[in-house]
C-alpha cells in the first residue's frame, strides 16, 4: 500500500515539475493540464463568472 | 524497487533542473518535506537527495541561471530569518560543552535560511507560487495519508506512532493539521475535478491521520484549523454543519481508548504528562534567565547533563506546583520554551517577531488584495490559509518540540513571496486576468 501511494505521489510531482518546465519552456504557451489552476476559488465564484470561464476554457 | 523509482524521480528532476533552476528548487522542497530516505530500504537511502538539489539549486542562482527569477530584496521577513539564524549560530558558539546536537540544529537552521532566501528570489509568479504550494502539500500529506487509511480499515483502532522526520506522535499531528489548510487551498482553486477531489480526500485523510496519533496536542490543532477555515469561510453556516459532520464522524469512528485520552484535557493539573510539560517548561526558562542573550545552546533540553543542572529550578514559573524531577523526558515540551532555553530571550523575542510577522504580512497582502478586486483572490486566500497553518503550529506548538522544522520557515517565506507578487502586481494597470496556466 505505501509503495502505491509512493508510486502515485513521486509520480505525481514528477509530472508537475514537467508541467511546469514545459509551461515556461514554451513562454506560457503550454498549460499546466491536469494541475491547471483556477481564477477564481469555487466558493468565490458567481454564475456568470462560471459560465464565462466555461466559456473561455472550451473556446 | 522503491530505491529505482525514487532514482528515476530524481534523475528526471535534476535533469530538468539543469535547464531550469526551478525545478532544481522543487526538487529541493519536495526532498526536504517527503524525506525520501526514510521510505527507502536500498542504496538510495543513504543517498543526501537534499542535499543534491540544494546544491544544484543555489549554484544555479548564484550564477543567475534563471530567467525568471527576481533580484534579491532584504525585506522583513528576510531579515528576521537572518537574524534569527545569526542568533542560532550565536547561540551554538556559546553553548554547553558535550552537546550532541548543537551544532545539527545550527545547520539545519543555516539550511532552511539557504532554502527561504532562494526560495525569495525564485516563486516569481503565481504560477510558481501554486506549483510549490501543490509539491510542499503533496511531500506533507505523504506522511499522514497512510495512518488516514490504516485508520478507517482499522475501524479506529490504528494507532499512529509518529514519524522518523517529525519525531513522536504529538510532532507528527502538529506538523500534519498544518497541511490541511494548504490542501484545502488547493481543493478551491484546482481547475481539474481529480486534482480538487484528490485535495478534498488527502485533507480529511490527513485529519484522519492526526486523530489516529492519539494526540491531544493535534486535536487542539485541528480545533483551530477548523476555526480559522471557518472564520475565513464565504460560507459559514455550510461550513458549521460539515465541522459538525466531521466530529459525529471522528467520534464515531474513534475507539474508547481515543476518546478517554481527549477526556483528560480537562484535568491536566492532575496528569503526569501536563505536569512533565510544565517542569520542561520551568528547565528551559530557568536556561534562559541564566544566559538571556544566548540561552544554553541548540537541543540544550535533550541534553541529560543540562537536564541535572537546571532540573531543581523553577525559572519564572515557580507559582507551579511540580513533582520531583525524574530524570525521564528530555525534550523542551514547547516550541516557545525550546527556543527561549536554547537561544535566550533574544532568539525568543526573534522567534515571536517571525511569527507576528505572518500575521503582519497577511493584513498587508490583504489590504493590496482589496485595493486590487478580483484579479488578486488567489493571494489574498493563499495567504489567509497559510495564516490558518502558522495559527495551527503556534497552538499546537505551544506543547510540543517542533521550533525548528523547515516547513513552518517555508510557510513564513511564502508569504513574504506572495505579498512582493500582490505590490508587483497592483503597481502595473489592470489587464485582463491572466490564464497563462491554464
Amino acid at each position: 500500500m505505501e509503495a502505491l501511494l509512493m508510486l502515485v505521489w513521486i509520480s505525481a510531482i514528477v509530472l508537475i515539475a514537467y508541467r511546469l518546465f514545459a509551461h515556461e519552456r514554451s513562454g506560457g504557451q503550454k498549460g499546466l493540464g491536469i494541475f491547471a489552476f483556477r481564477d477564481t476559488a469555487r466558493n468565490r465564484e458567481s454564475k456568470g463568472q462560471a459560465a464565462k470561464r466555461m466559456g473561455g476554457r472550451d473556446a | 524497487m522503491r530505491d529505482l523509482l525514487v532514482l528515476g524521480a530524481v534523475v528526471a528532476m535534476l535533469a530538468m533542473g539543469l535547464r531550469n533552476p526551478f525545478i532544481a528548487f522543487l526538487g529541493w522542497g519536495w526532498t526536504a518535506v517527503m524525506a525520501m530516505n526514510t521510505y527507502v530500504y536500498g542504496f538510495m537511502g543513504t543517498v543526501g537527495l537534499n542535499q543534491i538539489f540544494a546544491i544544484l539549486s543555489l549554484g544555479l542562482v548564484l550564477f543567475k541561471m534563471d530567467k525568471l527569477s527576481w533580484t534579491f530584496e532584504l525585506n522583513r521577513t528576510t531579515m528576521l530569518l537572518i537574524f534569527f539564524a545569526m542568533q542560532a549560530l550565536a547561540s551554538a558558539s556559546f553553548a554547553y560543552p558535550d552537546m550532541g546536537r548543537n551544532w545539527e540544529y545550527c545547520a539545519d537552521l543555516f539550511k532552511i535560511l539557504a532554502f527561504c532566501l532562494v526560495m525569495s528570489v525564485s516563486v516569481s509568479s503565481r504560477v510558481r507560487t501554486y506549483v510549490l504550494v501543490l509539491v510542499l502539500a503533496l511531500g506533507m500529506s505523504f506522511h499522514g495519508l497512510l495512518d488516514g487509511l490504516k485508520l478507517i480499515a482499522s475501524g479506529g483502532g490504528h494507532l499512529a506512532r509518529g514519524n522518523p522526520k517529525f519525531g513522536d506522535n504529538n510532532h507528527f499531528a502538529v506538523m500534519l493539521a498544518m497541511v490541511v489548510p494548504i490542501t484545502y487551498y488547493l481543493y478551491q482553486y484546482a481547475e481539474s475535478r481529480v486534482v480538487r477531489l484528490g485535495s478534498l480526500a488527502v485533507s480529511l485523510l490527513v485529519v484522519l491521520a492526526v486523530v489516529a496519533t492519539h494526540s491531544r496536542g493535534g486535536l487542539l490543532c485541528i480545533g483551530v484549523m477548523a476555526m480559522g477555515l471557518l472564520a475565513n469561510s464565504r460560507r459559514k453556516i455550510a461550513g458549521v454543519v460539515v465541522v459538525v459532520l466531521c466530529v459525529g464522524a471522528v467520534v464515531a469512528l474513534a475507539p474508547d481508548s481515543w476518546t478517554e485520552r481527549m477526556g483528560t484535557m480537562k484535568e491536566a493539573g492532575d496528569d503526569g504528562s501536563f505536569m512533565g510539560r510544565v517542569m520542561a517548561w520551568k528547565r528551559s526558562s530557568a536556561m534562559a534567565l541564566e544566559h538571556p542573550f544566548v540561552g544554553a545552546g541548540l537541543g540544550s533540553a535533550s541534553e541529560r547533563s543540562i537536564y541535572w543542572k537546571f532540573a531543581s529550578r523553577d525559572g519564572f514559573l515557580g507559582f507551579l506546583k511540580t513533582p520531583p524531577p525524574d530524570g525521564i523526558a528530555l525534550v523542551a515540551h514547547s516550541i516557545y520554551f525550546q527556543v527561549m532555553g536554547d537561544m535566550g530571550f533574544v532568539g525568543f523575542f526573534l522567534f515571536l517577531a517571525l511569527l507576528g510577522n505572518a500575521f503582519l504580512t497577511r493584513i498587508e497582502i490583504r489590504k493590496r488584495v482589496k485595493a486590487a478586486g478580483t484579479d488578486l483572490a488567489w493571494a489574498g486566500d493563499l495567504a489567509d490559509m497559510l495564516v490558518v497553518s502558522v495559527l495551527a503550529f503556534m497552538v499546537g506548538g505551544a506543547l510540543v518540540s517542533i521550533a525548528y522544522q523547515e516547513f513552518t520557515f517555508m510557510i513564513l517565506m511564502l508569504l513574504e513571496v506572495i505579498k512582493r507578487q500582490v505590490i508587483l502586481a497592483s503597481a502595473v494597470p489592470r489587464a485582463t486576468p491572466a490564464r497563462a496556466a491554464n
